[in-house]
Parts: structure tokens; sequence; C-alpha cells
């Protein structure tokens, strides 16, 4: 009973750092058809600003200020990330509309010299980040379960960025801007919705969340240049479960993929887990090809 | 004059040809040992280049996973080698790993025919089984390059946990003889040089047979408007599976020649970043030979096809959509019609 609970934590705390990641990468795959391959790197800058904030306070502030920390390095993780979607929306992702297959090489192209600028600025080996002393510990809530706080934190955090993302794609104007181009690009540029506006937002937001998603992973291990591209491609998965333009959708499949990849992994082996989990998903495409939801529209091609 | 023209042109096309073969062909006199067997490697690479090709360029299909393909090619035939080396023993990863005999799936791996065989239909299976399962459902675009990307992390996560029967990272290597002679004689090297360079030749052959026939035809179409193809009787996933299993062949082919140069294969052989690689050399060899020629010209044109094909089922009764869906005219003549230009997106 215990180990079941145990696993299913560790399932949902899987999920939840998927969902984080996949995020960002189904608005900016349902709104523009990009294949951000980039998007791990992204992580990787929220990572690093996060060690960046640690050691700047570090330095410059006394140390019992040091635990107020995290809550600057989420910040600065997002908007450091944002910054960057934002400048290389505007200077590569622009031209590279409509050719979905072109904008994956590219975008893989970015990542790399993503990976070796952190390479060369802070060195190949992992750095490892303080986790806060508040987050130390676990609750204990019976014999044999012990929840530690880190993940406790990251499920509330993952919580808290959906609910955010849910505001203000429905309830904000720009993000009814968004949802308009989503539907229907040429209609929503008619009424005049500046798309390339939207555009280039979207796709800093889906960055940024990515940044809080590196942000979130200080807290599990250490960090590294290629940390990225160990959770990217489950996240293209979620992204294929759950289809793209609904949120909804992107939890579902996050909590698909992380709940069955941790159960597969405890009864057989880690990388058989792996074969099951691919299986399972096509077996699920054969019966929903566009993914657990998807916007229902009438274009053909 | 039009006539005279191209019979002009495919005269001096042959004779590039026949120049280049020779060129290849008679690089053993000319080139040194290392040499040789650096080109012998990039021939090898080239044959994945074009089975990609096929797929991507004719069908507009993006496989992120070659590099699987690849490898099972690679690992058929270093198992073979492996076999041989170890004479009748178990190969020495197996019995560190406490195998005591060797499992029921590499023993046909014993013999060299069955071995070259297994290598090219286990990749064309895969790529069959793949292929049923997407195109079928008629899952394309980049949900299917997804996939394919999926399944290189599995395969290779598999290949790498499943150390006694794979050799796990360190993958296989130690080969010594192939059919009874010595893999790192002279005359070996030469005579697998030039089995490379007939392989390349003949998948260059079959690329040209496929491409310049009907098969071909339906191919670009579907490229260009699938559902079009699919409303004039043709059934789109019959083809793009047959060509995603020839292109996963031609990569197990080509795996299994360069583990025969190279003497060794790794599960990071296979991997996403050399399966991206192969797509790169695709993507940016483009102007070399004849067929990706076409393909590079062709490539503009899918995208604007794609784009006007996307004009939202919502215009339906916008004036300028029955001038798109004018019967199949070129998407280059859409232009004329829409001043605007059909690729403008906002």
């Amino acid at each position: 009973m215990a180990m079941w609970i145990t696993q299913l934590f560790n399932g949902l705390s899987v999920s939840s750092i998927l969902l984080l990641i996949a995020l960002g990468l189904s608005v900016t795959f349902g709104l523009m058809g990009v294949i951000n391959m980039a998007h791990g790197e992204f992580i990787m800058i929220g990572s690093y600003a996060a060690y960046l904030t640690q050691n700047a306070f570090k330095e410059l502030l006394p140390g019992r200020m040091f635990d107020a920390y995290f809550p600057v390095a989420l910040a600065a993780s997002f908007l450091v990330a944002f910054a960057i979607g934002y400048l290389l929306e505007l200077l590569l992702i622009r031209h590279l509309y409509g050719r979905p297959l072109d904008s994956l090489l590219a975008t893989w192209g970015v990542g790399l010299v993503l990976q070796q600028i952190a390479r060369s600025i802070f060195g190949a080996p992992n750095v490892a980040v303080n986790s806060p002393s508040w987050l130390n510990g676990g609750l204990h809530v019976m014999d044999g379960i012990d929840l530690p706080y880190k993940r406790l934190f990251i499920l509330a955090l993952v919580a808290v960025c959906l609910a955010a993302m849910y505001l203000y794609i429905n309830r904000s104007h720009s993000g009814r801007r968004m949802r308009a181009v989503m539907q229907n690009r040429e209609m929503a540029a008619c009424l005049g919705i500046s798309t390339r506006r939207v555009d280039g937002m979207t796709f800093a937001i889906g960055s940024g969340i990515a940044g809080i998603a590196g942000c979130a992973l200080t807290l599990i291990g250490p960090i590294g240049p290629n940390i990225g591209t160990y959770y990217i491609v489950d996240a293209f998965m979620v992204v294929v479960l759950g289809g793209v333009g609904k949120l909804i959708g992107t939890v579902l499949g996050a909590l698909g993929i992380g709940v069955f990849n941790t159960m597969f992994e405890w009864w057989s082996t880690a990388s058989l887990g792996k074969v099951f989990v691919f299986l399972c998903i096509v077996a699920f495409l054969q019966w929903k090809p566009k993914g657990l939801f998807a916007v229902r529209t009438r274009q053909l091609d | 004059m039009n006539g005279l023209w191209s019979d002009r042109k495919r005269l001096w096309l042959l004779l590039a040809y026949a120049g280049a073969s020779a060129a290849l062909f008679a690089a053993p006199l000319y080139l040194s040992d290392f040499r040789l067997n650096l080109l012998a490697k990039f021939l090898a690479f080239a044959i994945v280049a074009l089975g990609l090709d096929l797929l991507w360029g004719y069908t507009g299909v993006l496989s992120l996973g070659h590099g699987v393909f690849f490898g099972l090619g690679a690992y058929a035939m270093g198992m073979h080698l492996k076999l041989n080396a170890s004479g009748g023993k178990l190969p020495d990863f197996m019995d560190w790993s406490g195998l005591t005999r060797l499992p029921w799936f590499w023993q046909p791996f014993k013999s060299f025919p069955a071995a070259v065989l297994l290598g090219i239909l286990i990749p064309a299976l895969l790529a069959l089984f793949l292929g049923f399962f997407t195109f079928r459902n008629r899952i394309k675009g980049v949900y299917f390059t997804i996939l394919t990307q999926a399944l290189v992390i599995i395969v290779t996560t598999l290949f790498v946990g499943q150390q006694a029967y794979t050799g796990g990272t360190n993958g296989l290597t130690g080969f010594t003889k192939l059919l009874g002679s010595p893999l790192r004689s002279d005359g070996m090297k030469s005579a697998l040089y030039l089995a490379t360079v007939i392989a390349l030749i003949a998948a260059y052959a079959l690329c040209r047979y496929l491409t310049t026939s009907r098969m071909g035809k339906v191919l670009r179409a579907i490229r260009d408007g699938e559902n079009r193809v699919r409303f004039l009787g043709y059934d789109p996933a019959t083809y793009q599976m047959a060509t995603f299993a020839v292109s996963g062949a031609l990569a197990g082919l080509a795996g299994m020649l360069f583990v025969l140069h190279v003497g060794i294969i790794s599960p990071s052989m296979m991997g996403i970043v050399p399966s991206i690689e192969m797509i790169l050399w695709v993507a940016i060899g483009g102007t070399r030979h004849a067929d990706r020629r076409l393909d590079r010209r062709a490539r503009p044109e899918l995208c604007e096809e794609r784009v006007v094909g996307g004009v939202p089922g919502d215009l339906d009764d916008f004036p300028g959509r029955a001038l798109h869906r004018r019967d199949g005219l070129p998407a280059r003549r859409h232009r004329r019609f829409d001043p605007q230009g059909s690729r403008k997106r906002s």
C-alpha cells in the first residue's frame, strides 16, 4: 500500500515537471505550428538564471538572507527565458512560419548554439544549486511514506502556473487575441489583430514557462548544459498525446505519461518501461489520431 | 528543338554519371588506405541520405528516426562479426553479463547471408510497423516526426539497458574476420569499398527507378496535396508505408556497410543527434544529386501549396477561395490571381 502511494506520488511529481515543460510547447505548437526544438535550452537558461541568482545572493547579501533567493530566482528565470524567447522569435522563428519541418531543424541548431554558449560560460560539468532550507525535509504521512517538501512545492508551483495560464488565455484581452489567432489566423488578421505581435508574445510566454521549469529542476538535482535534452522528447509526446490548443489536453497528457512511465518502470526495468509507454501512446493514437483534445476546425489540408 | 536539347542534356547527364561511377570504382588506385576508408564511410552515409531524400523530398514525410534503422542494420552485421570473432563461444560481453548460451534471436546471425538479409529486413519491417500504425490513421507532418524521434530515444535506451544482449553502452566491437578472411587486410578493405560503391549505385538506381515510375508521380502528388490524391482514388497510406519501408531498408544497408568499414557500433551512433545529422545531410547537400536538385526546386512550391490549402474553411464564400481551389493549378500560378501572395500570413 505504502509502495503504491509512493509510486503514485512519484508519478505525479514526474507529471508536474513534464506539464510545466509541455505547457509552453503546446501553446507555441498549437498557435504557430512551430516545433521548437530549442525549448529544452530555455529550461537550461532558466536553471542557469537560478544558479546566477543564488551566487549573487551568496556574494552580495548577508547569509541569513540566502533563503529568500528562491522566489527571486523564479522571477529571474521567467524573465530571462522570456526575453531570450522574444528575441529568438523576432530574429529567426518569424521567418520560418508555414515551414514546420524547416523550423524544427533551425531551432535544433539554435539549441546546439545555446548549449555550447552555456558550456563556454559555465563549463561542461554540472553545477549545484543549494535549495533554500525551508524546502528541506518532508511531510510525514504514515509509516513508509514521506513526501519531500521540494516535490510538493513543485506540484504547487505547477498548479499556480497552470491557473495563471488559464486566466491569461481565457480572461485577459491579449489571451483572447491569442485564442482568436489559434482558431483562425486569417480571420483574426482580417479583424485587425496583429498576429505578429501575438506570435511573439506567445512564444516568449512559452519560453518563460520553460524557464520556470528550469528553476524548478534546480531543486531536484544538479544542472548542466544538457539538462533540457532529457525532458524534451517526453514533453513532445505529452503534446502529441494531449492534442494542441487546449490546456486540459496537456494536463491529462502529462498525467498519463508521467504516471504510466513511473508505473511501468516500477513493474519492469527503466528501459522496458519507456518501450511500453511508447507502445501505449501509439495504440492510443489509433483511437484518437489528433490527441485527447483537438480544436475542431474545418481546414482540410 | 526542345527534344533535341533534352536528348543532349540526357547524354551529358549520362556521361557525368559514368564519369562519377568510374572515379568511384577507380578510387582504390589513387587514394591512400586511410582516405579510402573515409570515403567508404561517407558513401555508406550517402545511402542513408538517398533513402531519406526519397522519403522527405518525395513524400514530404520527415523522419527523425533513421538513426534507428541505420543502427539495426549495423547491429545485425556487428553481431555476425562478433559471433565470428568469438569462434563458437559466447561473445565476451554476454559472458560478463552472466549469460550461458546465445539467446535465440541472435542464433540466425551466425550465417552471413541470414545476417545480411535480416539487416535489411528488420529495419524495413520496423518501418512498416510504425508506418502501418501512423499513416493509416493520417498521423502525419510534425506528429509523425515527433513519434519517430521518440522511437529513437526508446530504441537507444533499450540497447543501452539490455547490456547482456546488445553490449550496452560499449556496443559491439573487436571484430576480426569476415567470411574467413581478416577484416584489416588490404584486399578485404578494397573489396568492402567496392561493395559499398556497388550498393550505392544500386540504391541510386532503385531510387531513380521509383521516382521516375508512376509511383514517383503519386508520391509527389501526395506531398503536394494528400487529400486530392485520396479523392482521386489512391490510398496515400500504402505509398507512404512502402516508401518508409524502402527508406528504412536503405538505412539498414548503410548501417551494415558502416560497421564493416568502421569496426564498431554503439548506441551513441544511432541516437538523436546522428539521426538529425542525417536529415541535415539531405537538407544541406541538396544540390549534388539530380534527384535532390529536383527536390530542392520543389520544396518552396510544397510550402506554398500547404499555405494555399490551409485557407480556412470559414472563408467558404470568400471569392479568392474559388480561385485558389481551381482544380490543381500549380501553386506558382496562384499568385497571379492573388497579388497579395498566398504566402503572406498576416
